[in-house]
């Protein structure tokens, strides 16, 4: 009973298409991370996250972030806005991380605009995860007009 | 022992879980809105066809009152004309039968003079 509520797909709607673009600029992203080889300053900008796991780790988990986006566009029925709270989970930590190494590690100050960048960001799946999914958005003003 | 480093990995842990939280919130607010709304344009386009159906139903009623009301019409003005015919006749009968009573009168007016 309760495999078959994660049975079958979404139909195809206005947050399928946000989380499929995000997941795969988040995708691009971590692969980015996973192939650089961190400098000094790269390295004290992200000292926070560093310390737990190196550059090629973060930049997997950003790519697993993206896959999930991808996954949560269209699965499972039941929950249309899962892959949001990834994103949005990371975007902001990541930009918590810029900020927290500018203040605890003394960081370059260039880790504003990454602060920026990544609140922003985070910001935005915030605000979108928050937009209305109607089943079909044409129905409205279809309806509207009679 | 949280030095500086360390608590900025803790900030950047919680930053992270408020963030899905915050996220996780203002999305579950959103989809019992959506489902409102979608409930709401369901029943309005169910009113509307349910309405169009109406509309037509009584578009085809009026087209048959009218031809209804073209028939009526039409027997009014044969019964009209039968009407006129029979009142001619009757009159014709009316004056027929004062011109007898006339001749009557006359008739036994003359007897009593002789």
């Amino acid at each position: 009973m309760i495999l078959r509520a994660f049975w079958g797909l979404r139909p195809w709607k206005r947050h399928s298409r946000i989380l499929v673009v995000s997941g795969v600029m988040f995708t691009l992203y971590g692969i980015r991370l996973a192939a650089e080889s961190p400098s000094r300053t790269r390295y004290l900008a992200l000292e926070p996250v560093l310390r737990v796991a190196p550059l090629q780790f973060w930049g997997g988990v950003f790519i697993f972030a993206g896959v999930l986006a991808l996954i949560s566009s269209r699965w499972p029925p039941f929950a249309e806005s899962w892959g949001y709270m990834v994103l949005t989970g990371l975007s902001l930590a990541w930009a918590a991380a810029y900020g927290t190494s500018l203040i605890f590690v003394s960081a370059p100050r260039s880790n504003v605009t990454g602060v920026i960048m990544w609140g922003m960001i985070g910001y935005l799946f915030l605000s979108v995860s928050g937009l209305r999914n109607p089943d079909l958005p044409g129905v409205v003003e279809r309806a509207r007009r009679g | 022992m949280l030095d500086g480093a360390n608590l900025a990995t803790v900030i950047v842990a919680i930053v992270g879980l408020l963030g899905m939280w915050g996220s996780h919130k203002i999305a579950a607010r959103a989809s019992i809105k959506n489902s409102r709304t979608t409930a709401e344009v369901e029943a309005y386009v169910r009113a509307v066809d349910m309405d169009k159906d109406t509309i037509k139903g009584l578009k085809e009623r009026l087209v048959e009152v009218l031809a209804e009301n073209k028939e009526l019409r039409e027997e009014r003005r044969v019964w009209r004309i039968e009407r006129a015919q029979k009142d001619a006749k009757i009159e014709a009968l009316v004056r027929q039968n004062l011109l007898q009573r006339d001749q009557l009168r006359e008739k036994n007016s003359g007897q009593e003079n002789l």
